[in-house]
């Protein structure tokens, strides 16, 4: 016997005395802190969701790391009079964390207030509770200890007897199936016993069986002579089979797994009920332990780690095939493909979303939330392979663990740390920033990604109910396939368009040696530039894209070109293809215009130039042209020499044609993703509300648009040294009697 | 507060504008204000040529003990390898060596380099029995050892005049081509039937002095950059 079992018994000895004399409470707030001690040492391992179930009132717990379907009904032990909501849901939480499976902890109600049947009822309301919530019996297990494993017995018996679904397995721990205490262990045990006894369990069968049904109280008087038939002695309604399941039919029952230690007086019922099963053509496995005592599961000793080893494998083979959670894996989306193929030993298309609390920002809770979050989504949090064709996406097994903000945003991606995770979250003081590799997903689908980890920390650190709403996704339901599929193909024209288009104006300055990012925070009054807008007769998109223009109009002239070989200003606008085509989807989903400038022609004023672009993109952004360009890029994909083409190959041809067609398209990149909504009861947390771009490849800006409450953000980030269009963008802005706060990552 | 300059309102944590790089004067300054981002540095990762080194490195010495060993199994002797090892220390003494080197300096490894080429040139000779090396590939290879090395080591050291450096060397070009053509006769004892030598040497000349002209002479040199601006 180890060091460890001797220590144990000696304090169950010990205790053992006392605790028959013990009165109710006590042995109930003694469980309640075994229980509370227990799910303390799983904390970080699972989610609990109190009030899953209304009636009886129980919660769910959700493994961190859910590894496979299906629920486990967990019945705790305390011989009916003993376990309230926290010594259920500890070793709910030790099941839920061991097996990866969800755990529903049944509060059934407890004697001697609640005598027989009210146990049996609320836990076959818990199992009709579990049914109706979507969960095949097929997918369900029940676990109990103790008198919890009688208790999933008499379960069983009930469901049979009601004709209704039986579960797909029964695991009990030391269970106590037998009120009678008939069986021989409870003499020869007797002494190597080392916390029950007989008295005990006689006192806690009396509470459970009741004072109704067997002796003349007020209640069995009063209908007792109309119902002389329902009195039935103590002993009778003992050996009841479902409340001592042992003398029940158990034809027909599910595979069954029972734990027993070989030194406790429950060691007959363990048995018996074994050779029961057998007998009635059940299939039982009996695990018992020589040396080891009532419930040792729930000690969770080291040298008995084989028993989960044990559940796990019964669970694996009474579930349906199947039910083990496999790690997604997915196609790079068609608007996704180019990014992998087109990164630099210097540069990734990464992006940047951010969140500023109104207080500083709980590192371990936002771990926690973070590793909830990410089993919402498949499609966001996975890391990027290599395939012979094609890169892929794979989910990723663990939440990545938050990192610490660096003194530039973006900071490149090494390949190496896609392939293991394709997104970072980061933790600044007040601010939760999540960066993302773009082949994952587009702005939209990351802002949703972003909120509802936003969510699901302030749920987590405050306590707090946030409605799933506003583009906070409920934590817990599972992911929908529309959100992770790829929609370019779907939404294909019948024809194609040309991608030919004009070169643009390039800006440029000396690079900062070392890849130092600036970013420049322009903060704008919402409601100044709607205005602006409106007096012009466009967006405000449209606006800030002509500021831009105007501002690159000067740096052309500045750089003293002979004006005649002026090259267009062209601003890449991506646009959302999720309200043209009506859907919600979180993989990449949007497309470009660039609409283009030609300073050759003469001189623009700022709402010479909005009107252009704003005709341009209504122009463009139409569902039929988005549907022929769609056509023209998936049209390339599905070419069968290009699929089958290796792929070192494919990047090289696609690295050349980003390089020499793509980015000399367009002068920078302006990204709106316009006014962020928050479910209420969030708003009060949150300041602000940030959006970044990494720079172009080979271009030294980009600018990200952003606006929550009455404040616009717009980040322009550049990798040279001198804040060239910062300063020109500022001016024009000015010029328009716009009032503009800048902030900085300065040196 | 408000930039000096460009009028553009600051944030409190900004020390100079964003915009237009003033420095920000205000009275209220704070000492430590919160910064939007932390100044931690990103270590960028810097390649180490040290690794490539070592593979080429380990290349040439592959090269070198694969052709020694296959030499040795054919012919019994050492015959063609020697050869193909001269060529390999030559073309690493070459191109690796000042590689392992932080300060590479001219002085240093151009004479060096030409070194090597004489110890490989007279290897040549010997093997062949050749009887060229001391009457002509030496004093070939040492006058370009002298011209190649001063040319690069006034570059490298000077950063200016190359004016006068170009055309040095090609006064000296020009004259080493006759001392090539006498030395092949020397060696060789060819017939006389005409000389070649003059006429590189006449152009390099000419070549030479134009140059040293046009770096003396401040207007003529000022008038062909007008002529040949780009």
């Amino acid at each position: 016997m180890k060091l460890v079992d001797k220590f144990i018994r000696t304090q169950l000895e010990l205790t053992k005395p006392i605790a028959d004399g013990q009165p109710l409470t006590e042995a109930r707030s003694l469980h309640d802190r075994i229980g509370r001690v227990m799910h303390h040492s799983r904390r970080r391992d699972v989610v609990i969701v109190d009030d899953y179930i209304k009636e009886p009132d129980s919660a769910l717990i959700v493994p961190r790391d859910e590894l496979r379907g299906g629920v486990i009904l967990y019945l705790h032990g305390g011989g009916y009079v003993c376990g309230t909501e926290h010594a259920a849901n500890g070793f709910g939480s030790v099941l839920s964390a061991e097996l990866g499976m969800r755990v529903v902890p049944v509060e059934y109600r407890l004697a001697p207030e609640n005598p027989y049947p009210a146990a049996l009822d609320d836990a076959l309301m818990a199992y009709r509770a579990v049914v109706a919530d979507g969960t095949e019996p097929g997918r369900i297990v029940f676990v109990g200890d103790s008198a919890g494993g009688g208790l999933a017995y008499a379960l069983a018996l009930k469901l049979k007897e009601l004709g209704e679904d039986m579960p797909a397995g029964i695991i009990a721990i030391s269970p106590w199936v037998d009120l009678t205490l008939s069986g021989d262990s409870y003499d020869h045990n007797k002494e190597a016993d080392p916390s029950l006894t007989r008295e005990r369990l006689e006192y806690y069968a009396d509470c459970y069986v009741g004072e109704e049904y067997c002796s003349p109280t007020m209640g069995a008087k009063q209908k007792g002579k109309e119902q002389p038939k329902r009195i039935r002695t103590r002993s009778e309604l003992r050996k009841d089979p479902l409340l001592s399941p042992l003398f029940g039919d158990l034809t027909g029952l599910p595979p069954s797994l029972i734990f027993v230690g070989e030194d406790e007086i429950l060691l007959s019922d363990a048995l018996s009920m074994r050779d029961k099963l057998n007998e009635c053509g059940c299939s039982v496995h009996l695990v018992s332990r020589p040396e080891m005592w009532h419930n040792y599961v729930l000690f969770c000793l080291k040298h008995f780690k084989s028993d989960y080893d044990y559940m796990n494998a019964f669970i694996r083979r009474v579930m349906p095939k199947g039910n083990e959670r496999k790690l997604k894996w997915m196609h790079i989306d068609n608007g996704g493909k180019i990014y992998p193929a087109s990164r630099t030993s210097t540069w990734h298309n990464v992006f940047r979303l951010s969140m500023t609390l109104n207080e500083e920002v709980d590192r371990e809770v936002l771990q926690s939330a973070l590793d909830v979050t990410v089993r919402r989504f498949p499609s966001i949090a996975v890391r990027l392979r290599r395939g012979v064709f094609w890169y892929y996406l794979e989910e990723i097994p663990h939440a990545p663990t938050v990192q610490d903000e660096k003194c530039y945003p973006l900071a490149r991606m090494p390949f190496d740390d896609i392939r293991h995770c394709a997104f970072r979250v980061i933790h600044y003081k007040n601010r939760i920033a999540c960066e993302f590799f773009h082949a994952l997903t587009d702005g939209t689908g990351a802002l949703v990604f972003l909120k509802t980890l936003v969510a699901e920390y302030l749920a987590e650190k405050h306590s707090i109910h946030i409605t799933p709403g506003f583009g906070v996704l409920d934590r817990l339901e599972p992911p929908k396939e529309e959100e992770y599929i790829d929609q370019f193909p779907k939404h294909k024209g019948p024809v194609g368009k040309s991608r030919s288009d004009t070169d643009s104006y390039r800006i440029h300055g000396t690079p900062e040696d070392d890849g130092f990012c600036h970013v420049t925070c322009f903060m704008i009054k919402s409601k100044e530039l709607l205005d602006l807008a409106h007096s012009m007769g466009v967006t405000v998109t449209t606006v800030l894209a002509a500021a831009l223009s105007v501002a690159a109009i000067r740096l052309q002239n500045q750089d003293k070109v002979n004006k005649r070989r002026h090259k267009e200003i062209k601003i890449l606008l991506p646009c959302d293809l999720r309200r043209i085509f009506g859907v919600d989807t979180l993989r990449n989903f949007m497309l470009y215009v660039t609409p283009g400038i030609d300073p050759r022609l003469g001189e623009y004023t700022l709402s010479e130039i909005a009107k252009i672009i704003q005709n341009k993109m209504q122009l463009e952004i139409t569902e039929k042209n988005m549907r022929a360009m769609i056509h023209t890029n998936v049209k390339d994909e599905e070419t069968l020499i290009l699929k089958l083409a290796p792929l070192f190959l494919k990047n090289a041809v696609m690295k050349f044609f980003f390089l020499l067609f793509g980015e000399k398209k367009s002068t920078m990149t302006l990204s709106n993703l316009g006014v962020v909504k928050l479910p209420p009861e969030m708003t009060p947390y949150v300041k602000d509300v940030d959006f970044t771009l990494a720079t172009q490849a080979s271009g030294p800006y980009n600018a990200a648009v952003i606006s929550y409450g009455d404040m616009l953000h717009m980040n322009i980030i550049r990798n040279i040294k001198e804040p060239r269009l910062e300063y020109e963008v500022y001016r024009v802005l000015r010029e328009c009697g716009i009032h503009v706060k800048v902030e900085s990552n300065e040196r | 507060m408000y930039c000096v300059k460009c009028g553009v309102e600051l944030a409190d944590s900004e020390r100079k504008c964003p915009l237009c790089l003033t420095p920000v004067y205000y009275p209220g300054l704070e000492e430590d204000p919160e910064r939007p981002f932390p100044r931690t540095e990103i270590e960028v990762e810097k390649v180490s040529l040290r690794g490539i080194n070592f593979i080429m490195t380990f290349l040439a010495a592959i090269a070198i003990i694969i052709s020694v060993i296959a030499d040795i199994n054919t012919s019994m002797g050492f015959s063609w390898s020697g050869y193909v090892v001269g060529g390999v220390v030559l073309s690493y003494v070459v191109f690796v060596l000042p590689m392992w080197f932080v300060r590479r300096s001219p002085a240093v490894f151009v004479p060096v380099d030409f070194a090597v080429a004489a110890i490989y040139l007279w290897y040549i000779s010997f093997a062949t029995g050749g009887d060229w090396f001391w009457t002509l590939a030496l004093p070939i290879t040492g006058g370009l050892a002298l011209i190649c090395s001063s040319v690069t080591i006034l570059i490298y050291y000077l950063r200016c005049g190359y004016l006068y450096i170009f055309g040095g060397a090609s006064i000296a070009l020009g004259a080493l081509s006759l001392l090539i053509e006498w030395l092949i006769h020397v060696t060789f004892t060819l017939p006389v039937h005409h000389m070649w030598s003059p006429y590189p040497a006449i152009t390099l000349g000419l070549i030479g002095i134009m140059l040293i002209v046009i770096a003396i002479v401040k207007p003529f040199r000022e008038s062909l950059a007008r002529l040949f601006a780009l």
